[in-house]
């Protein structure tokens, strides 16, 4: 049952682009705090075993250290995701928002947490549900993160993060030997405009 | 009646071997009761049966019994590390008290959890899953669960279930879920400080523990507790269940009745010895004592089958008062013993004393009318133990007193001293407005609160352990729910799910924040949700098609299997909701629904229909409604009988003028007004108990006035007994003020207070003569 939790890991893993060239956990865990918003576009493709096309969609992502994470898929149909500490709000064009809160269910939303532990690469945090590779090699590090507890490593076999300034790159491994890769291009820092701060509403 | 008590020796010692021959009788039949018997410790128990709602009684009993036998622990481990939660689980496990123990779901458990929501996918699908297969929106739902990088959506999966129903309605389930989660397989919360607390929770595996039991069962428990800190000391452990609060209770009250109990004999004991200066009159007085609390207990086990702790707690008062009957002969003979026979003795006695237990007798008849068990109890007990008491004073008293040494002028100093000053104008008025000016003062601070839930002095270690409780699972203890009934477990499911739609519309109007209810259609809701699937899936199917997915639905025309509330109770699915679930063996069924985070409870209400089987079921409010209702009733009667008791004084007093007669009213009134400003002055809230109270503060404080207008009998011999038997009855009922229940202590007070009231100034009436 709880494998289908991981819906809400989609969008998390994206608040990785603030990682910047860096050897331990520890100093990723400085450098994530470094910018206070990141956009970045993105594109996914999804290889699941059986079908004849891998899975592709676009669109972009905003970052804030403060208002949490903006996402939206643009192609092959629009919808919106927010996400903060406390509630995540997801919307397909033209239906009735779902809604999940920390408060409320607790048990969809542990999943949040988590990967808000990898967003600001809490080291304590994301030490006790993973083990942690981190290597480099010009400039260029990437970590691997293989779950050691359930439900996780039902779930995932490991997941792939690459990058050199921000996040590049995110690979996930399924157990079923299904695979998603996402693409982030096109990073920014600048401050949030207000139209952007609106979107976080 | 008199000329029963004539000289006739031989009818009076008649009269003794037949109530001896009866005395026997039950001493023995007290006794077999007493050996299979079951003292009742039950709190709940204490609570009136009587219900203000149509709701089956078994139906709500069963539920009530069922929630008696939950236990919860929330463990913190330090570091995390599981090992004192599996030891205290398995430990649990090993005991012969627990029948079920829980929290703990391993691989096994979800995976069967899991096989079982698949296989009956289509039967179980739930309000918002069918929605979106009606307005054709499942296929966005589907297609974003595709594109989700971390939905974990495998081709085995899309294969077995193109539909996403089992995916679907979990999920929608999980949003419901609360404040627990699953974690390394345990059930587990978090507090805010974003510790993770791991919960076990047991049924103990019988309800009817009685006291002995439940608290052998409490330190077994405690011991275990001791047992996992001696293992792991930084481990923090957190219980709850209604056995911890009984046990607790019963504990206080067995130490109560001790103390109440033997201070009251001792108490008694030693005024009479002091008075008395004699063995005799305190193996007399114990002799009735002990009679009329044989009679009162066979009464109450007869009629009652079991007694109730509190019952008994409450009963060590009678004492008070059965030795009254035995003081008044006692003095009569301890004063005049020289110039009179003890027949004529008991003759001028007999018509005050026959009064004066009658009038003791309708006090405590009249909390009958009160709606709980435990006061209904206490009156039996105590009506029947003051007749037994009474007649054994008639029966064995005239031919027993022989010896009794005779002291003339016992207290006559002090006592003559004492009716010297009530001769005064000035004393009197001086006392009276005394009196007065404290009623004022108690009356102007008198609140009325018909809460009865705040008398319960919780322990508040207990107390503080369930707020975390409550804190980490949001699971609420307040019993604030829908019940939700039928004939059949069909027709109770039908009915929920009609109800579940006008809860879903108040959920989303903002009356409350959540409901819980449980997961099982009804087998026309099954049969609908298998139509439907079988409606909107082609369309779904073909688009999926066209995206490439390669699918195809298990043929829905062969006939599909229903889920029985039966099977749904032992599948895994029902984990966690059971609780909620209750068939009687007539078939009658019953769900509740728990509300949680209730902003708008008029609205709430409204949504009762108890002839569709819905009813709101909030029991504390509905008790305090019953309160009200109760204490408004009992006010009138106590006005009534407070109106024609001043009557019938005036009307026994008319000759000495209307002064003097208005006059002989005065020691009720101020007893009442005493007793009613008592509330005020240290801070009580007038309730239901505080009218009890005040009928006995009648019942026995006119007594004091009875005998001292007793024609018959010299005033100072009256005033020995009348001043003994209010120290007695004000000494046992003052003791309740000890008692570790608020209750009993609040009723105590009033009692003793408005007792002294009435005994204090009981003289207003002797004036008259």
């Amino acid at each position: 049952m709880k494998k289908y939790l991981t819906i809400l890991f989609s969008m998390l893993l994206l608040t990785f682009s603030t990682i910047s060239s860096a050897i331990t956990l520890t100093d990723l865990q400085q450098l994530f705090s470094k910018n206070q918003v990141v956009r970045a576009d993105f594109v996914q493709d999804r290889y699941i075993n059986g079908l004849t096309a891998p899975i592709h969609s676009t669109g972009k992502m905003i970052i804030s250290k403060e208002l949490g994470l903006w996402w939206q898929q643009k192609t092959p149909f629009a919808m919106t995701l927010k996400m903060n500490q406390q509630r995540m709000e997801q919307r397909i064009e033209g239906q009735e928002p779902e809604v999940i809160t920390a408060e409320k269910q607790p048990q969809l939303f542990q999943f949040n947490q988590l990967l808000t532990a990898i967003f600001t690469a809490d080291k304590d945090m994301l030490e006790s549900n993973f083990d942690i590779t981190v290597t480099e090699q010009n400039k260029y590090w990437t970590v691997t993160l293989q779950p050691k507890l359930a439900p996780l490593n039902k779930i995932f076999k490991q997941i792939i993060l690459n990058g050199k300034s921000y996040l590049e790159k995110v690979t996930i491994n399924d157990m079923q030997n299904d695979k998603t890769e996402l693409t982030f291009a096109n990073h920014k820092t600048t401050k949030l405009s207000q139209n952007e701060q609106l979107l976080f509403r | 009646m008199n000329n029963c008590y004539s000289d006739n020796r031989l009818i009076l010692t008649r009269r003794a071997i037949l109530w001896l021959i009866i005395a026997i009788c039950l001493i023995f039949t007290a006794y077999n009761l007493l050996v299979n018997s079951k003292i009742n410790s039950s709190v709940l128990s204490l609570l009136p049966k009587e219900q203000t709602n149509n709701v089956p009684t078994e139906l709500i009993d069963g539920f009530q019994n069922r929630l008696d036998k939950q236990l919860v622990w929330l463990i913190k481990p330090a570091n995390n590390e599981l090992e004192p939660v599996n030891w205290w689980y398995q430990t649990l496990k090993k005991q012969s008290f627990i029948g079920e123990v829980n929290g703990y779901f391993d691989e096994q458990f979800q995976k069967k959890w899991g096989e079982f929501a698949f296989k009956y996918r289509y039967q179980l699908l739930d309000i918002k899953t069918s929605e979106r297969l009606k307005n054709h929106t499942q296929l966005n739902w589907i297609q974003s669960q595709l594109y989700s990088p971390f939905s974990g959506i495998s081709a085995t999966e899309l294969e077995n279930d193109p539909l996403l129903l089992t995916r679907s309605s979990q999920l929608n389930q999980l949003a419901n879920s609360g404040g627990l989660t699953i974690q390394n397989n345990r059930l587990s919360g978090q507090d805010n400080q974003g510790n993770q607390w791991y919960m076990i929770y047991a049924e103990l595996s019988d309800s009817s523990f009685n006291m002995s039991q439940s608290h052998k069962i409490t330190s077994q428990l405690s011991d275990l507790t001791k047992q996992l800190h001696e293992q792991w000391p930084n481990v923090e452990i957190l219980k709850r269940g209604v056995l911890f609060y009984s046990d607790y209770a019963s504990s206080e009250a067995k130490d109560d009745i001790t103390t109440i109990g033997s201070l009251s004999i001792i108490g008694i004991v030693i005024l009479i010895i002091s008075i008395f200066r004699s063995i005799r009159p305190i193996i007399l007085s114990l002799l009735s004592i002990f009679i009329g609390l044989i009679c009162g207990l066979i009464a109450v086990l007869t009629l009652f089958g079991e007694i109730h702790i509190m019952t008994l707690v409450m009963s060590t008062s009678v004492i008070g008062i059965t030795v009254d009957y035995s003081l008044h002969y006692l003095t009569e003979r301890l004063l005049h013993g020289n110039q009179e026979s003890p027949y004529a003795s008991l003759k001028k006695l007999i018509s005050t004393l026959t009064l004066a237990l009658c009038t003791s007798f309708i006090a405590y008849i009249i909390l009958l009318i009160a709606p709980f068990p435990g006061l209904k109890q206490l009156s039996i007990f105590a009506v029947f133990g003051l007749i037994g008491a009474f007649l054994t004073v008639i029966c064995w008293y005239p031919l027993l007193v022989n010896k009794l040494p005779v002291r003339e002028h016992v207290g006559y100093k002090l006592l003559n001293r004492w009716l010297n000053l009530w001769q005064y104008k000035q004393m009197q008025w001086l006392m009276v407005s005394i009196a007065v000016l404290f009623i004022g003062y108690g009356l102007i601070n008198l609140k009325v609160d018909d809460d009865i839930g705040k008398l319960q002095a919780l322990p508040v270690q207990l107390q503080q352990q369930e707020q975390k409780i409550i804190s980490i699972t949001h699971q609420t203890t307040d019993q604030k729910w829908f019940i939700v009934f039928g004939d059949t477990a069909e027709q109770t499911l039908q009915r929920l799910e009609q109800f579940s739609l006008k809860l879903e519309k108040a959920k989303l109007a903002g009356y409350f924040e959540q409901y819980q209810s449980i997961n099982l259609p009804s087998i026309q809701k099954q049969q609908q949700n298998i139509e439907l699937v079988k409606q909107y899936s082609p369309e779904i199917l073909s688009s999926l098609t066209q995206m490439g997915i390669k699918t195809k639905l298990p043929d829905l025309n062969k006939k599909q299997a229903i889920i029985t509330p039966e099977e749904w109770l032992q599948s895994e699915l029902s984990q966690g909701r059971k609780l909620l679930w209750l068939t009687l063996q007539t078939g009658q069924s019953a769900t509740l629904i728990p509300i949680s985070g209730i902003k708008n409870i008029s609205e709430i209400k409204k949504l009762s229909e108890i002839d569709k089987g819905i009813y709101w079921l909030d029991r504390r409010d509905e008790f305090n409604t019953m309160f009200t209702f109760y204490r408004i009733h009992l006010s009138q009667l106590i006005a009534g009988a407070v109106t024609i008791i001043c009557l019938c004084f005036i009307f026994y007093h008319r000759k000495y003028g209307l002064k003097a007669a208005l006059k002989s009213t005065l020691p009720t009134l101020l007893s009442i007004g005493i007793a009613l400003a008592m509330h005020g002055i240290t801070n009580q809230t007038l309730n239901l108990f505080s009218m009890l109270a005040l009928i006995l503060v009648i019942g026995i404080g006119i007594d004091y006035s009875l005998f001292l207008s007793n024609d018959k009998s010299q005033t100072q011999s009256a005033l020995l007994a009348v001043f003994m038997a209010a120290l007695t009855t004000i000494l046992s009922f003052g003791l309740l003020i000890i008692s570790h229940t608020v209750a009993i202590k609040g009723f105590g007070l009033v009692l003793t207070s408005g007792i002294f009231t009435a005994f204090l100034f009981a003289p207003l009436v002797i004036n008259n003569k």
